[in-house]
């Protein structure tokens, strides 16, 4: 073994993720580990191999390592939330953010181990820094969180309800942090005063990530879309930039090589402070201090066990950052470059050769997190590759400059606007582009892995010099590993799709309704997009419901078009996340009930299906939409005359499949309910999407014996204003016999059909 | 205690072969070493070797990158050809003499490579390293130069500092790199100066 380190980080991280999968009990990893130090004993006596038992023992550390720090890991406030009003005292843990109407601020409370919470204050004029300390009086309550498949659960997190609060004397901010606070807050003002204030915080981004400059979502989609995110969040490359301009300075100065050192070391330290630490900054701050040091001992790094000494000090400082997405791209991507690049190198351009070994290692990382590929990324990292390092660079020093001579900072400035406009304009037309970017179903784990394989088989392949001729032999060899990763990738998911098969997701959007009909032949409608109520003059499309749910979701299916999108009615709840699925997503049809409403929201939907050239219809009684063989959707209501009640006029479908139906209501109200009711259509269905959140004054008597549903789903919120589902709907819905699932108790509800047989699965 | 702070190096900076960067305990691997062409002795000056190669990656990164442990693989290097040199009997030296470097210069390396590579010669022939000349001129250095001023910018450079250990004494002037011979000559000037019998050179490689 030349490189023993990176054997060992190879076995440890093998560990946590055996830890993490198995999650096998503390004693037995325990045994586990006294059983192979005693064999590696045993060995190291006899003088037999040790290195298997090291490897060994390295993992079950690794798989140790991870139960440990789950564990440790406590949820202090857990007890607090839910408890009525209570004084809580603490300080701010972070920046304060202002906007025009209040400040958010991070808490940090006193006496709770582990626990951290977020507070509102409608005071923009509150003036409060990072670690003053601070009273508040009012309701602590746990953050919602959805429950929805292939969407990651998002973390608990707590908010608080403040009535009073006042601030303390005193502050308790580490020291460090506040020079870190200080230098980001200076640079940013240097910045905004040589650049717009968009150039500004683009710029901000690529010099120290993020952290420092903040970017609004939108910016960090397009980035991503355009396969460029890593300009915005993975700052490594900047960073051994950085380092790499501040060691040559100092050792032009003369200075002893040691001084030099020490100071370039120090100077990376600020950086790593500064930028927050991402695990792409520390992967970068680790491998220039081990080259730093390799200078003070007269010794040279390998590039390999470098890279993998730095992976092993991040994940032995806490496993968990083995499953950090910024530390999996940012790995991958070095490795691509040491490994790949080269070789590539001989067979292409090398500018080529450096764009697309990166691309190609982080590609399964991003379909595998976000079910996104981006052939674009190639043409936007060949646009941008070969001048965006000069960027840094120069944007750096402009910036350092503008601390000392700003005049001449801005006209600097001039050049590096241009470059940024140029840089926005990539990343902004390349997704565009037909094909440069497509959501597809995420790869299976086993699909990953196979990616990973085939990369490195086709590596060593281009090594040895082979040039691709392919034989018959050798293509039956290829089909004979390729041909069983599909076998098992089948026999690990879930079971297949008999072919001609209906799903039907209930999707958990908290207090409101979106629902996905996957149909037998392929084609998706999406009725209602959820939202928050609360938004009442919901702007534009940047409902989070919208961004952080359904369109995520949509996304992780690998629905890249929509046939036809149904909303019930215009209220926020059901509207507010359309908007941001008609502009991520390419829908065919939009079926709306057309019922009058002057909301900002509605204007905007309104506004999205003409610029998109959508087809629009009225959805009204009577109306049969063929969604293929087997498959038809009755419109039950509204019908004319309106009855000029939002609610009641929703749009009803009843979906039939075979021998199952499914009644979709919308928030149809009692009125609703007997209108559908005197049109006399049938209405026996075998789930029933109960109206309006389970209210009180839906889900009547009689209608609900006219469905005869045997599953009733309620799409509600969990600790929802309007106490929905009420006792009286749901009394109701148990007299007539009906199973009820309810979101906000199951997460979101799947219901599997092949048009006898019914499966539901829910999420919690 | 040092030892254990080695191998710990040793598995973050994995050691290798200095020419040719592949793995292995050897400062330079058995490959490298292998392939370095010996040359013959030429009017009466002994370079061990060609300035090419892995000699040449080698003596650059002791020199520039601080590769002290070459000093080492490239002493043993001299050492072989001495062994096969017959006009050099190491038995009738009284000491080696390495070319000094300017205190300036040796303050900013932080050693002086000759000397490295003269006390592995002489722990082997059990010969003294005495550094009896000093440079007094802290020249250019001469690969920056053209040919004709090699000579005009190392004139009066050197001076005989221990001219007790010099005065009749067969001595052995130790070099890097061959390649006009200025520096050399300049140095056996001084030594002979100061009534040195007999005065050969050796130099670790001889530029073409």
């Amino acid at each position: 073994m030349n490189r023993p380190i990176v054997f060992i980080t190879i076995a440890y991280s093998l560990g946590i993720i055996a830890g993490k999968l198995l999650n096998a009990p503390l004693w037995c990893l325990l045994i586990a580990i006294l059983i192979s130090s005693s064999s590696l004993l045993y060995a190291a006596v006899t003088g037999s191999k040790t290195s298997v038992f090291l490897l060994v023992l390295f993992a079950l550390a690794g798989a140790f390592a991870f139960q440990i720090s789950g564990l440790i890991h406590q949820d202090g406030l857990a007890p607090l939330a839910g408890r009525g009003v209570q004084a809580i005292s603490g300080y701010v843990a972070d920046e304060p953010k202002y906007k025009e109407n209040g400040v958010s601020l991070k808490i940090k409370p006193d006496g709770i181990a582990g626990g951290e919470f977020y507070v509102w204050l409608n005071d923009p004029d509150f003036k409060i820094n990072y670690g003053d300390n601070l009273k508040l009086r009012g309701e602590l309550s746990e953050m919602q969180t959805f429950a929805n498949p292939l969407l990651p659960r998002g973390m608990k997190s707590y908010r608080f309800l403040a009535i009073y609060y006042e601030p303390l004397p005193g502050n308790r901010g580490s020291p460090l942090k506040k020079i870190a606070l200080g230098f980001s807050r200076e640079f940013n003002g240097v910045l905004t005063k040589i650049l717009p204030p968009r150039e500004a915080a683009l710029l901000g981004s690529i010099l120290l990530g993020t952290t420092v400059s903040p970017l609004d979502d939108e910016t960090k989609t397009s980035y991503r879309r355009a396969g460029l995110i890593h300009l915005l969040v993975a700052s490594g490359t900047q960073v051994s930039i950085l380092i790499g301009v501040c060691l040559g300075l100092m050792r032009s100065c003369r200075l002893p090589d040691w001084s030099a050192i020490l100071a370039t070391s120090l100077f990376n330290l600020l950086l790593v402070v500064v930028t927050g630490g991402g695990a792409s900054i520390l992967r970068a701050a680790i491998m220039g201090e081990v080259m730093l040091i390799g200078l003070l001992f007269e010794r040279q790094g390998e590039i390999y066990t470098t890279l993998a000494f730095s992976a092993l000090v991040l994940i032995i400082a806490d496993p968990n950052t083995l499953f950090d997405l910024g530390f999996q791209l940012s790995f991958a991507a070095t490795w691509a470059l040491v490994y790949i690049a080269p070789v590539l190198g001989k067979k292409m351009p090398q500018l080529l050769a450096v764009t697309l070994a990166p691309l190609l290692a982080t590609t399964p990382i991003v379909a595998y997190n976000f079910s996104q590929v981006t052939p674009g990324g190639i043409i936007a990292n060949l646009l941008v590759i070969p001048w965006v390092e000069f960027l840094t660079v120069f944007g750096f020093v402009t910036t350092v400059l503008g601390f000392f001579f700003l005049p001449l900072a801005q006209l600097f400035g001039n050049t590096l606007w241009l470059m940024l406009v140029i840089l926005e304009r990539i990343a902004r037309l390349v997704p565009a582009l037909p094909g440069a970017c497509f959501y597809a179903a995420a790869p299976s784990l086993i699909m990953v892995g196979g990616f990973y394989a085939g990369l490195i088989l086709m590596v060593e392949f281009l090594k040895k010099g082979g040039e691709l001729v392919v034989t018959r032999k050798r293509l039956a060899f290829a089909l004979l590993i390729i041909l069983p990763l599909f076998v098992w990738d089948r026999a690990f998911s879930a079971p297949a799709s008999s072919g001609r098969q209906l799903t039907v997701t209930f999707l958990d959007v908290g207090q409101g309704d979106s629902a996905l009909i996957e149909l037998p032949d392929g084609k998706k409608v999406l009725i209602d997009g959820g939202g928050l109520d609360r938004v009442k003059e919901a702007r534009n499309d940047d409902d989070p419901i919208g961004s952080k749910v359904v369109v995520p979701f949509l996304q992780h299916k690998g629905i890249n078009r929509l046939d036809l999108v149904i909303l019930t009615h215009p209220h926020a709840d059901h509207l507010g996340g359309l908007n941001k699925v008609l502009a991520e997503i390419k829908v065919d049809g939009v079926l709306d009930g057309g019922q009058a409403d002057n909301s900002r929201a509605y204007e905007r939907f309104k506004e999205l299906i003409a610029a998109n050239r959508i087809k629009y219809a009225l959805g009204r009684a009577g109306q049969v939409i063929d969604f293929g063989p087997e498959v038809k959707g009755y419109i039950l209501n509204p019908s004319e005359p309106l009855l000029r009640d939002t609610n009641s006029d929703s749009i009803v479908m009843r979906l039939v499949y075979g021998e199952v139906a499914f009644l979709f209501t919308g928030d149809l109200g009692f009125p609703g309910e007997e209108r559908v009711l005197s049109l006399g259509s049938g209405l026996r269905s075998t789930v029933l999407k109960v109206g309006h959140h389970g209210s009180a004054t839906s889900s009547g008597g009689e209608f609900l014996r006219a469905v005869a549903p045997r599953y009733a789903v309620v799409s509600v919120g969990a600790r929802n204003r309007y106490r929905h589902p009420t006792r009286a709907a749901l009394e109701r819905l148990a007299a007539a016999g009906a199973e009820i699932y309810r979101t906000d108790l199951n997460g979101a509800i799947e219901v599997k059909t092949d048009g006898r047989e019914l499966a539901i699965e829910t999420m919690k | 205690m040092h030892k254990l702070f080695n191998s710990l190096l040793d598995l973050i900076f994995p050691p290798r072969c200095e020419a040719c960067g592949k793995s292995g305990p050897e400062a330079l691997c058995p490959e490298c070493f292998a392939g370095v062409r010996f040359m013959k002795p030429q009017y009466g000056i002994h370079c061990a070797a060609a300035y090419d190669g892995a000699v040449r990656t080698a003596l650059h990164r002791f020199k520039f990158q601080k590769r002290k442990r070459l000093a080492e693989p490239l002493g043993i290097l001299l050492v072989n050809y001495l062994g096969q040199a017959p006009a050099l009997k190491m038995k009738e030296f009284d000491s080696i003499v390495p070319v000094p470097l300017h205190r300036k210069r040796l303050r900013q390396r932080g050693f002086n490579q000759i000397d490295l590579l003269a006390s592995v010669i002489g722990r082997y022939y059990e010969l003294p390293v005495v550094p009896s000349l000093e440079r007094v001129k802290n020249t250019r250095p001469q690969f920056d130069l053209p040919k004709h001023e090699r000579f005009e910018n190392i004139k009066g450079a050197f001076r005989v500092c221990r001219s007790k250990e010099v005065y009749d004494k067969r001595l052995l002037l130790l070099d890097d790199i061959y390649t006009t011979g200025a520096t050399a000559a300049e140095c056996v000037r001084a030594l002979t100066i100061a009534g040195a019998r007999r005065v050969e050179v050796l130099t670790l490689a001889r530029a073409a």
